[in-house]
């Protein structure tokens, strides 16, 4: 009864509405994404778009009880994280299971076990001590370092980096770049990948020799 | 004097076979890896700087993504809150009531106890959340697509290996509203927005034939929205 009220709340409240799903889609996209970087980013935004479906169409939750009323701020981002950390994952899940998307398939343990907590690549960034200041504070650098890097990719480099922001499977790199072999898009990958590495690390040097 | 040799026309990592090792790294930016795949890259020696090229590689899709669709979303999203009132106050004994008025206009009162008992099985039968194969692909178009439209502008054929319950997901997934049929041909008519491009791009692989139907006019585009 709580989340129908909560909707009839959004229904009427636009600016409540953006929130919400802002943060839903923001909350999802982060915390997938993270865990997975290779993700189809269609998958993805699908996903979110099914449990809001299910949402608004009562078939989850029902059970879910926030941590205040049903129209304060609290429980629409206790609702938003909920939706995030639980029922988007499983909405993959589910996307996946049909595996035509190439690679395993998606486990919901490995994507709902911890919603507080880190992904794989946080573990093991910590865990190997690379990172010399606050974790949130060196991702944020981090991804400036990785957003200054791309712009300084060869163009052939770059056009299969873009090829695969934009969601393109390799063969669909390959045929877009009228490039015989899909091997020449893992390759190019592969540079790419080897660059931005070194073009990061130097530039975390700089930073750290300014400091 | 020798000749000069012509300049490489290759960059030599472009004719050099990636190691197991190597190829992972790259197939950690195209698929998710397992658990075990997972664990390999982070024993390699180049884990460290590597590793956080794929973390903020994710954190940049997630943060370009988060941009790039939010305009979108925001649309459907009021409109499908918008929707959800007639669902909601009638919840689903309504939408069995339409279907079994539907059924007993077309099939007859005593069949239709029998056909929507039948379709009751095979939607039990069907996991909630199980996509149809290609309808949730990127050429799919969006999710969200509210229901239009007086008539019915489409017609169509499915595919015979098709169920019912995968006919009715697929509507269900792009919101379309099953009309009439089928006719003698085993054509159905379909309403929804959309253009024919969108839906049969959506549709196509589950169809053997998608036409305009002569007795509707089609929908004029509604804009649809962009996926990023």
């Amino acid at each position: 009864m709580a989340v129908a009220d909560f909707l009839r709340h959004l229904r009427s409240q636009p600016a409540s509405q953006t929130r919400f799903l802002d943060r839903v889609r923001r909350d999802a996209l982060a915390r997938l994404f993270y865990q997975h970087p290779g993700l189809s980013r269609h998958a993805v935004e699908d996903a979110i778009g099914l449990a809001l479906v299910d949402l608004v169409e009562g078939k989850i939750g029902a059970g879910f009880v926030g941590p205040e009323g049903p129209q304060t701020p609290a429980y629409a981002d206790a609702l938003a994280r909920y939706l995030a950390t639980q029922i988007v994952p499983r909405k993959l899940v589910d996307l996946y299971r049909v595996d035509q998307r190439g690679g395993p398939k998606l486990s919901v343990e490995q994507l709902c076990e911890t919603p507080e907590g880190e992904s794989w690549l946080e573990r093991e960034i910590a865990r190997q001590g690379k990172h010399p200041g606050p974790p949130a504070l060196e991702e944020q650098q981090d991804l400036r370092r990785l957003q200054t890097c791309l712009e300084q990719l060869s163009p052939p480099l770059r056009a299969v980096v873009d090829g695969r922001l934009a969601d393109e499977s390799q063969a669909q790199t390959a045929a877009r770049l009228h490039l015989s072999k899909v091997e020449t898009v893992k390759s190019r990958m592969f540079s790419a990948i080897k660059k931005l590495q070194q073009c990061m690390s130097s530039q975390a040097h700089a930073a750290g020799a300014r400091a | 004097m020798s000749p000069t040799p012509p300049p490489p026309s290759q960059d030599l990592d472009e004719v050099r076979p990636l190691s197991p090792e190597d190829a992972l790294w790259v197939e950690a930016l195209y698929r998710p890896l397992t658990a075990a795949e997972q664990d390999q890259l982070a024993r390699s020696p180049q884990a460290p700087g590597r590793l956080r090229v794929l973390a903020a590689w994710g954190q940049h899709q997630a943060s370009t993504q988060a941009e790039q669709g939010q305009a979108a979303a925001e649309k459907h999203f009021a409109a499908l809150l918008q929707q959800a009132p007639v669902a909601a106050a009638h919840g689903p004994a309504h939408a069995w009531a339409g279907l079994r008025a539907w059924v007993q206009r077309h099939v007859g009162p005593v069949l239709s106890v029998v056909v929507l008992q039948a379709a009751a099985l095979l939607w039990l039968a069907w996991p909630a959340t199980w996509p149809l194969p290609g309808v949730t692909e990127p050429t799919a178009g969006p999710q969200w697509r509210g229901v239009a439209a007086g008539c019915a502008p489409w017609r169509v054929q499915w595919r015979g290996d098709l169920t019912l319950a995968q006919q009715e997901r697929a509507l269900l997934q792009l919101q379309l509203q099953l009309r009439s049929g089928p006719d003698e041909a085993g054509r159905y008519t379909l309403a929804g927005p959309g253009t024919a491009a969108e839906l049969q791009a959506a549709l196509g692989p589950l169809l053997t034939r998608f036409e305009a139907n002569p007795d509707c006019p089609a929908p004029q585009p509604n804009t649809p929205p962009a996926k990023p």
